[in-house]
């Protein structure tokens, strides 16, 4: 269950195709060209490098898209598609008129006859050796998170319903994602949401319509399970600001397919490729807070500088040969140094601009104890602080109106939010007061619910001792508490890794779509319509590398990566 | 605790393996027992505590799980299979129930369905103990990435279009083959009769007629293959071969006029009765024929598509191809040569005197790898001077260039040291004193050209470095690094140091 391990297995697949009839003779072409349509291609960026790929002699990378690509007849020609109509039409046009000797054809996901027929069709010079289906229509981030990218703007038509062409893409990609860890789960989903059923109900038969073909796993003692969760069951989580390292620099600067651009505020650096697997420095530090960050930070630099000073110190012809020997990992380490250097003091600046020290305690505050008046002056003092941005008094208010809902239920505080309302039209424009009052109403009856929930929670009593027992995630919960004001709140995904954790997850929230499951659990699968936030990815994180003894395992996805600002915006 | 608390808890027992629901803990622990195995035979004191008559209703009643592989616990003596400790009774010594090995608690947590022969059996077994290793070597259990081959459906698919396919390819290249005869016998017939174009033309399109049928004009309005209607300005053109209309748009090509000769050139291979002359083409520019595009693929492009895979690779390709070939000679003697300069390197330890002949081959795989890194070096060098005849070739290029680099710094460089922990005495002996010198030259009677050779390498490569270097300080200083610089300047210094004590060293022997 490592996402890595996955994309590796099938990179090496592409690169190392052979087709069955000519066998390794000199005639064969040596180097080859990688035909990438605009999909595959960000897949291919987040799991694999350009000199792993030069490695293995493809010295050419370049897309089905574009159409001005010079005719070779002696390159091998590698293609990695997504079976979408658009690139199989791209497809079909290089068959018709070839440019290399000879194709081998990857799909990243189930591609059906009709498309395999037209290809057939068009290749009447049958230049096509080899045709085959990999399933990876999805990007990984990381080891254990994948996310499909579909902006949560798309995604619906309302807050109930799918659109159509986004419902399919998600299932599809849910498929190869089941498929490329080689899973046949037993799915549950969650109660509250009837997108989330109706994505489960969509998967489920498709599973069934592919069930001989592809998905013939042998049967494992533990069956493997597949969770979809709306985002709408934690709306606060992507609301506060995050603080690992990871989830800043997508916050602040922003993350695409691994690749940071700095190039606005450091001329040296342009872009920057940023990823886990490649970066030990980053793997190590990517789930640490902004404090422990420094630190790291700081010794990183000091080993670097007692290297240098080592390799300054050259007197021998030796030293100069050592010297020589080591320069491309000397260099390596020098410009990763710039890097998160130059990365940390722009997040660093962007902190105390935006006074997001300020805001985030204020934040943290409101959600851990509710109808404090002292929050109640901070958020006030805040709200009329002109130097914050208006973005963020928008989602302060956001914050507090949803908590103050929640917390008060029926009782409604009217006064209360009346007047918390009269100080925000001073300072926020009409529009974003109707987006408060639309997203209050919209989350009313979901804080109803999660009262109700709790409430009956409480009456088992086993389980509720239980939870106390389990000293796995509370301890990680307590550690967390007392260190950090910015981090004292808890995403609700813990609650329900626990419950997993202890197969207590309620059947009632979370029902199984057909059967029920065997009593252990020992692979799961996690799924966020709307996204997930990188401050779940760490539960999920801490959650694997706890457990020693690998029980349970997790991996988790999403629609698509949160930051603050375009979940507050996909609300709209 | 209070009575109460015990009730509610009682009240939903439930297993902590299988999530069974029990009313009282006798039930619960007698389940554990039997169910799950946790009754441990090789915990003696254990068994011995328990009452007589349970465990013979526990024998009774179910059949047991195969014990025969398992480890015998023996006290003080145990130790666990994961983490080595003593077990002793307080760490609860515990068989795996599937290899048999033996742990303690906390390293055999993990569960698995086994039938009684203790194999895996993930549809009919029950849940018993297992370590972490049998845990996780369980089938498919680290196992991922489905594929699917669609290479057979794929083929099946081409091949059943392949007949009417070859079949119309068969037919239109007999009709090109009648056009053709049929057209350069009627130029024969009329040469050098200027006064007869009239009745030439006439026989040309009687001849063209008959070769196929062609579409009529007046049921057609629009191109056959863009669509685009017709109008002033396109004109309808039927095609020699199939006889459809088709518009003769200039951006789509839709139509072409091909020379005739041109035609026969490609299409060798067909059994043609007349043949056109290079010199009769010029002669005669209107020896001609119209096609539609459909046509000209079926016809000529798979012809030039197997012609060009024919042809000899550009020269990028080729000097690639050459270079690989030198790379895998250095990938194959690497191997060897550390071999051979490991074994070399434990006789020095050992003081003793290390074998002549290992000496010998050493020395001679040094010089073939020190040469084909020269070979690489020169062809590299060759290749990246090379004029790319397109952009595809450019961006090509520039990849070895990335790749040759770091072939560079991967594999020399450290070559390049490793000789060093052999040779520096040897040069310092060859330096300080002759005698030794000749001891060595015993050794190996050719020395003397051989050091030369080495010389001159190490002389190449320092200057390579040095001209690195340089490079790095140029860049150094564009980036304004100064510390870098200092230290980057000083190496260099070093290297024309050394560089210039082998020339004065090689003497008339040098180059350059």
């Amino acid at each position: 269950m490592n996402l890595y391990e996955v994309g590796d297995y099938y990179i090496d697949r592409i690169i190392n195709s052979q087709s069955r009839t000519t066998s390794n003779n000199d005639a064969s072409p040596k180097i080859k060209v990688l035909l990438l349509d605009k999909y595959t291609k960000s897949i291919i960026s987040m799991i694999s490098t350009q000199s792993k790929l030069l490695q293995n002699e493809i010295y050419l990378v370049d897309t089905v898209e574009n159409v001005q690509r010079d005719t070779m007849r002696h390159l091998k020609c590698l293609v990695f598609i997504k079976p979408t109509e658009e690139s199989i039409e791209f497809l079909c046009k290089e068959l018709e008129n070839p440019k290399y000797y000879e194709y081998h054809i990857f799909f990243n996901n189930i591609i059906n006859k009709s498309q395999l027929e037209r290809i057939a069709e068009y290749d009447s010079f049958e230049t096509v050796v080899k045709v085959e289906e990999i399933f990876q229509d999805y990007q990984t981030i990381n080891q254990y998170l994948f996310s499909f990218e579909i902006p949560n703007r798309n995604l619906f038509i309302n807050e109930a319903i799918w659109s159509e062409t986004e419902l399919s893409q998600c299932t599809n990609s849910l498929l190869s994602v089941l498929l490329s860890l080689k899973k046949t789960p037993l799915i549950r989903y969650d109660s509250n949401s009837k997108k989330s059923l109706t994505l489960v109900k969509s998967l489920d038969s498709q599973i069934k319509a592919n069930h001989k073909a592809l998905f013939d796993f042998p049967p494992s003692d533990i069956d493997p399970l597949l969770l979809i969760l709306d985002r709408d069951y934690d709306p606060y989580t992507p609301l506060l600001q995050p603080w690992t390292y990871q989830s800043m620099i997508m916050e602040y600067i922003g993350i695409k397919a691994n690749i940071v651009d700095l190039s606005s505020f450091d001329s040296n650096l342009n872009k920057v490729t940023l990823s886990s697997k490649q970066d030990t420095f980053f793997n190590e530090t990517m789930y640490l807070n902004f404090g422990e960050l420094s630190d790291r930070i700081k010794d990183y630099v000091n080993s670097y500088k007692s290297k240098t000073e080592s390799t300054s110190a050259i007197n021998t012809i030796d030293d100069i040969k050592k010297y020589i020997e080591h320069l491309p990992e000397f260099k390596k380490l020098s410009n990763n140094v710039t890097k998160h250097i130059s990365i940390v003091t722009e997040l660093d600046k962007q902190l105390n601009e935006k006074k997001i020290w300020d805001i985030s305690e204020l934040e943290q505050n409101l959600m851990m104890h509710p109808d404090n008046n002292e929050d109640y002056q901070a958020f006030v003092k805040l709200i009329n602080d002109v130097t914050i941005e208006r973005f963020y008094k928008l989602k302060l208010a956001c914050i507090y109106l949803l908590r103050h809902d929640e917390v008060h239920g029926a009782n409604n505080k009217v006064e209360k939010i009346n007047e918390v309302f009269e100080i925000l039209k001073n300072f926020l424009p009409i529009e974003d007061i109707n987006y408060l009052h639309k997203i209050r109403s919209f989350y009313d009856k979901r804080s109803t619910r999660v009262e109700s929930s709790t409430s009956s929670n409480k009456d088992d009593l086993l389980s509720e001792l239980a939870k106390k027992f389990n000293t796995r995630m509370d301890a990680y919960k307590k550690t967390n508490v007392s260190n950090n004001v910015y981090m004292q709140h808890i995403p609700k995904l813990s609650n329900i890794l626990t419950d997993l954790s202890n197969n207590k997850l309620s059947t009632e929230e979370f029902p199984f779509l057909n059967k029920q499951a065997t009593a252990q659990i020992q692979d799961v699968i996690i799924f966020i319509i709307g996204g997930i936030t990188l401050e779940e990815l760490r539960l999920v994180n801490d959650f694997n590398s706890t457990m020693k003894d690998d029980k349970i395992r997790i991996v988790i996805g999403g629609t698509s990566i949160l930051t603050t600002e375009n979940f507050l915006n996909s609300l709209r | 605790m209070t009575e109460n608390e015990g009730t509610i808890k009682l009240d939903n027992l439930l297993c902590p393996i299988c999530f069974k629901n029990f009313n009282n803990l006798q039930k619960l622990n007698a389940h554990l027992d039997i169910d799950h195995g946790f009754i441990d035979e090789s915990v003696g004191s254990r068994t011995s505590s328990l009452p007589e008559s349970r465990t013979d209703t526990r024998l009774h009643q179910k059949k047991q799980i195969k014990r025969d592989h398992w480890v015998k616990y023996v006290p003080n003596s145990s130790l666990c299979s994961h983490c080595n400790r003593l077990l002793s009774k307080s760490t609860r010594p515990l068989n795996c129930r599937k290899c048999g090995n033996i742990f303690c608690k906390m390293h055999c947590t993990n569960i698995v369905k086994l039938n009684i022969d203790a194999k895996y059996d993930p549809i009919n077994g029950k849940w018993f103990h297992c370590c972490h290793d049998c845990y996780t070597s369980k089938p498919g259990y680290k196992d991922f990435g489905a594929s699917a081959d669609l290479t057979d459906d794929y083929i099946s698919l081409r091949n059943s279009r392949r007949e009417d396919r070859s079949l119309q390819k068969l037919q239109l290249e007999n009709r090109l083959v009648h056009l053709a005869d049929g057209l350069i016998r009627v130029n024969k017939k009329y040469k050098g009769k200027p006064y007869y174009a009239f009745k030439r033309r006439n026989d040309i399109s009687d001849l063209e007629r008959s070769i196929t049928p062609w579409k009529e004009d007046k049921h057609v309005s629009r191109c056959h293959i863009c669509q685009q209607p017709f109008g002033l300005l396109s004109r309808k053109h039927h095609c020699r071969l199939c006889g459809s209309i088709v518009c003769d748009s200039i951006s789509r090509r839709c139509s072409n006029q091909v020379l005739l000769y041109f035609l026969q050139e490609v299409t060798l291979d067909l059994p043609y009765q007349e043949h056109i002359t290079k010199k009769e083409q010029m002669e005669m520019p209107d020896m001609s024929v119209r096609l539609c595009s459909r046509c000209v693929n079926i016809v000529y492009s798979s012809r030039k598509i197997e012609q060009e895979k024919k042809e000899s690779l550009s020269m990028l390709l080729s000097k690639y191809h050459s270079m690989s070939t030198v790379v895998k000679v250095i990938e194959g003697t690497l191997p060897t040569f550390e071999e051979l300069l490991q074994k070399t390197e434990t006789t020095k330890t050992e003081k003793t005197v290390p074998n002549s002949n290992d000496i010998l081959s050493l020395a001679k795989l040094r010089e073939k790898l020190l040469r084909s890194f020269t070979t690489y070096t020169v062809l590299t060098k060759q290749l990246l001077v090379i004029e790319p005849t397109n952009r595809t070739e450019k961006s090509i290029q520039d990849s070895i260039k990335i790749v040759s680099a770091e072939f560079i710094n991967d594999k020399l460089l450290p070559l390049k040291n490793i000789p060093a922990v052999l040779s520096p005495d040897k040069y310092a002996k060859e330096q300080s004193d002759i005698p030794q010198v000749k001891q060595f030259s015993e050794i190996m009677n050719n020395l003397s050209v051989k050091e030369v050779k080495a010389y001159r390498e190490e002389l190449m490569v320092l200057k390579e470095q040095s001209f690195l270097i340089e490079s790095m300080v140029e860049n150094a200083k564009a980036l304004r690094k100064f510390d870098e610089v200092n230290t980057l300047s000083a190496n260099l210094k070093e290297l024309s140091l050394r560089s210039s004590e082998i020339q004065k060293l090689l003497g008339e022997n040098g180059f350059e």
